[in-house]
């Protein structure tokens, strides 16, 4: 017996003064756990059906409003100049999970991705934003503000998902989060046959959260945990300016070991966005303040060969639960 | 209770990964100690993360078992337990335990 399995066999003696109650808890049978859930689940349905409700009954107040007022209030929340527009987004987004968006139902949301080093996210919904509205169907690519491919997005081939859908993919479903960062709702949901990526977004007002799914993915990790110059923003003054060229690859695209992944990864990746660096990407240069959210990318590759590439914007610490919620 | 036998030499390779590098103390901690600080672990864990953990390293169950019992799929067992170990391995370094 090696010296290892000698101290793993010390753990295993540890182990023997384990708390009965805790050994009687781990005797519970599917049955009574299955049930619990179901009711949990019911609850949860049952709760978001009424969110949709309440959503739709939002809208058509919002609506009837704007038509009182001769459209001037319509027209203040097409220009996005109020926090109602935010709300209307979000509304919508929940609208669709509820009401379990069918493959090939049209869309009016125009969703853009690009890497965060690169300018970050947008998300546009219908005429509340100044990008222009390119209709998108499950056989139409994500494209950009001028109407070309951008990078992260989808093929014209990927197959539009419900969330439950997604979900219910053998192996990778697992991997898409049970917790998501708070105020955040399902957006959409894709997989891409041809690289075998399964594409799940989330949206919170303006922001928006990306995750992109692989299996088969060993090898994948390109950075040493112990190097910071590797990944972590916090380590470059200007990162645009100052990083290495032979990092520049792995410093845009990071892909760790789960083994080596922690909370304190996450905040190395997550820094507040100037919002010029944002509003940039819309052709609008005023404003340079920092956004109040901090937004990142990274890559995680699981033991099991899965790979997981985050992009988005979110509290580090929700973040964090985000992921470790991943795969369970 | 009856723990396993056919699966212990597996079950005490996996464990091999809680072992934390012998430096970060000069004492090694009693048996007595490691077994209240595993304790205190178990029970900061969730629930299902702690019951899967016990019916592996406790019970010796196959993943299979375990997966079965609790009616979730064989990776998320593996998941659950790789998770758990990485904790325990952090958990006993944090708190200078040296094996």
């Amino acid at each position: 017996m090696s010296a290892k399995q000698e101290n793993a066999m010390r753990l295993m003696k540890a182990l023997s003064g384990v708390d009965e109650t805790l050994l009687e808890r781990s005797e519970a049978q599917v049955g009574d756990r299955e049930r619990r859930r179901q009711r949990r689940k019911r609850i949860l349905k049952s709760g978001r059906a009424w969110a949709a409700v309440v959503c739709m009954a939002v809208l058509g107040v919002a609506a009837w409003e704007g038509y009182q007022r001769g459209g001037e209030g319509m027209e203040s929340a097409k220009n996005g100049n109020c926090s109602g527009a935010g709300a209307v987004q979000m509304s919508t987004a929940c609208g669709q999970e509820t009401a379990g968006t069918t493959k090939g139902e049209a869309s009016e949301e125009v969703f853009v991705t690009e890497s965060v080093n690169g300018g970050g996210e947008s998300n546009t919904q219908d005429s509340a934003s100044n990008i222009k509205e390119v209709p998108k169907d499950e056989t139409t690519p994500v494209r950009g503000p001028d109407g070309t491919m951008v990078s992260g997005a989808v093929s014209n081939l990927a197959e539009r998902l419900t969330e439950e859908e997604a979900r219910n993919r053998e192996f990778l479903g697992n991997y898409i989060p049970r917790s998501i960062p708070e105020g955040y709702c399902f957006q959409e949901a894709f997989w891409e046959p041809e690289s075998g990526r399964l594409f799940v977004s989330w949206a919170h007002d303006m922001d928006v959260i990306v995750l992109e799914l692989w299996e088969n993915r060993e090898g994948s990790v390109n950075v040493d945990v112990n190097r910071p110059e590797m990944y972590d923003q916090r380590f470059y003054e200007d990162s645009y300016e100052e990083v290495p060229a032979g990092y520049l690859e792995v410093f845009s695209d990071p892909v760790f070991a789960w083994e080596d992944f922690s909370q304190s990864v996450v905040e190395s990746r997550m820094v507040l966005q100037r919002e010029h660096e944002k509003t940039e990407d819309a052709g609008n240069t005023e404003g340079a303040e920092n956004t109040e959210v901090p937004a990142g990318n990274f890559g995680i590759l699981f033991p099991e060969g899965v790979l997981v590439k985050f992009r988005g914007a979110g509290e580090p610490k929700q973040v964090w639960e985000m992921i470790c919620s991943m795969g369970l | 209770m009856k723990r396993g036998s056919g699966e212990m030499l597996l079950a005490l390779d996996e464990l091999t990964e809680c072992v934390p590098a012998r430096c970060s103390t000069e004492e090694a901690v009693e048996e007595a100690e490691l077994e209240r600080l595993i304790n205190a672990f178990l029970h900061t864990l969730p629930e299902r993360d702690c019951n899967v953990f016990l019916r592996r390293y406790w019970y010796v169950e196959e993943y299979g078992e375990i997966a079965k019992r609790y009616g979730i799929k064989l990776n998320t067992v593996k998941t659950s337990l790789f998770r758990t170990r990485a904790k325990l391995r952090r958990y006993l370094e944090k708190e200078g335990v040296v094996l």
